[in-house]
């Protein structure tokens, strides 16, 4: 009798013939993790536990806001102060018996994102921020986890979709670098209409069953733009970058950046505010003020440095205006105090590293 | 002059009042055309913020620009 009742909840989509009996059984052994079960979240996950994906993840440390219910459609008015993950869960169960549904009541960082992503199949970045965004995405791409990730802005929204495979563009081949979020409004600074986050979310869903199907035009090596405003529906093409410092010939990222660590002195800059991560490419002069036997213990990329040791102080001083110069020590210690000194000597022109090397982790 | 469409998202619609334009310039590149826009409109994010796409491909900064060209200013976007 259940068995029927299952066979029954999913005849209208089973009677396609690019679904059939075989691609109900593919959605069904499929295991997808929604990250962020917010604006996109919600009706993402509402498709995807309607079409039968037998393993649905759904990560979010937050709960339910009153601010939230005008476009995270999953959650009920008495559902406010409840975890997303719980009241999500339990509406998802009422509505699709025949899932398994594996709750995360976490936030994501640099220490569980691997490990949680890769017990999944395919994932969905439905989070609102830089720092997540980029998070996941170089979570997916070292464990080679396909990855569907929209954001969303007032009226518009933007998708992508990354495999990982050779050949193909990933996030940071087009922002090598976090953006800041001050360049940028989120929802709560810059509004929303909730019909956005429900189309671009809805989107991904379609995305991630193309994909889990087989199905044709699926996205790849594009952005798709969409502006509810002007009903613009745009597809940017993108092409790999060799230079990119995660996926290009000679990648400089090779694990997930720890969260970003605190400026406490005018002048020092974290790594997402550098214009580039690259000595070489830099604007800045990169100056180590370390020792010269921790600098031996570096690597090669240290070579494109220049070498002034903290005890150098007159060296220090002189350093010429006419190039902004970026000092660094292991940990940041050393080079915020010394930065101190030398702007209070009158050198505007000098920054330091926030978090020193280990900002930068295992480049 | 050679008369190019642009279309503008997030930050950037707001500011400029508009989703798209068109627009008669002599400006010789992509970089040279946002200088011109952010100048008339006040665009407050800084051309190192963002990213171009002439004819739906993403390019340079620096790429050139031909008539009939359709340019796209894109921020960085991040809400969900
Ligand atoms: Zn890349």
């Amino acid at each position: 009798m259940s068995d029927r009742s299952e066979q029954l909840y999913y005849s209208r989509q089973r009677i396609l013939p690019e679904v059939s009996e075989a691609g109900q059984a593919r959605l069904k052994a499929a295991r997808v993790l929604v990250i962020g079960a917010g604006g996109l979240g919600c009706p993402a996950l509402s498709y995807l536990a309607a079409a039968g994906v037998g393993i649905l993840g759904i990560c979010d440390g937050d709960r339910v806001a009153l601010s939230n219910l005008h476009r995270q459609t999953l959650y009920a008015f008495a559902d406010v102060g409840e975890y997303k993950v719980l009241a999500a869960a339990q509406r998802l169960a009422a509505a699709n018996p025949f899932i398994v549904l594996q709750t995360h009541r976490e936030n994501l960082g640099a220490a569980n994102a691997r490990e949680l992503v890769c017990s999944y199949d395919l994932v969905l970045d439905c989070t609102d921020n830089f720092s997540s965004k980029f998070l996941i995405h170089d979570a997916c791409f070292f464990e080679k986890v396909p990855l569907i990730q929209a954001s969303v802005y007032q009226f518009e929204g933007q998708l992508q979709v990354y495999i990982y495979q050779p050949g193909e563009a990933c996030l940071r081949c087009l922002w090598s670098i976090q953006p800041t979020p001050d360049c940028v409004g989120s929802c709560a600074e810059a509004g929303v209409l909730g019909v956005i986050p429900g189309l671009l979310g809805t989107w991904q869903a379609a995305e991630a069953l193309k994909l889990l199907l087989d199905l044709p035009g699926q996205q790849h090596n594009e952005t798709l733009l969409l502006n509810l405003l002007s009903n613009d529906l745009l597809r940017l093409r993108q092409s790999p970058d060799p230079d990119c410092p995660l996926c290009g010939q000679q990648p400089q990222i090779h694990d997930l950046l720890a969260a970003a660590p605190a400026v406490r002195v005018p002048g020092e800059l974290r790594p997402d505010q550098l214009d580039s991560l690259s000595p070489q490419q830099s604007r800045y002069r990169w100056i180590d003020i370390r020792s010269a036997a921790e600098r031996a213990e570096s690597s090669d990329w240290i070579q494109h440095t220049e070498h002034i040791p903290l005890e150098d102080q007159d060296a220090l001083r002189a350093l010429a205006p006419e190039r902004d110069c970026l000092l660094f020590c292991a940990s940041g210690q050393r080079s915020a105090q010394l930065l101190q000194s030398l702007r209070a000597a009158g050198l505007g022109h000098v920054y330091a590293l926030a978090g020193g090397l280990q900002a930068l982790d295992n480049r | 002059m050679p008369e190019i469409t642009i279309k503008y998202f997030a930050a950037l619609r707001e500011q400029a009042g508009c989703s798209e334009e068109r627009r008669q310039t002599a400006v010789a590149s992509a970089a040279e055309l946002y200088r011109e826009l952010q100048a008339e409109y006040g665009l407050s994010l800084d051309i190192q913020h963002l990213k171009v796409a002439i004819n739906n491909q993403y390019c340079p900064l620096t790429q050139p620009l031909q008539n009939g060209d359709t340019v796209v200013f894109i921020p960085p976007v991040a809400g969900g």
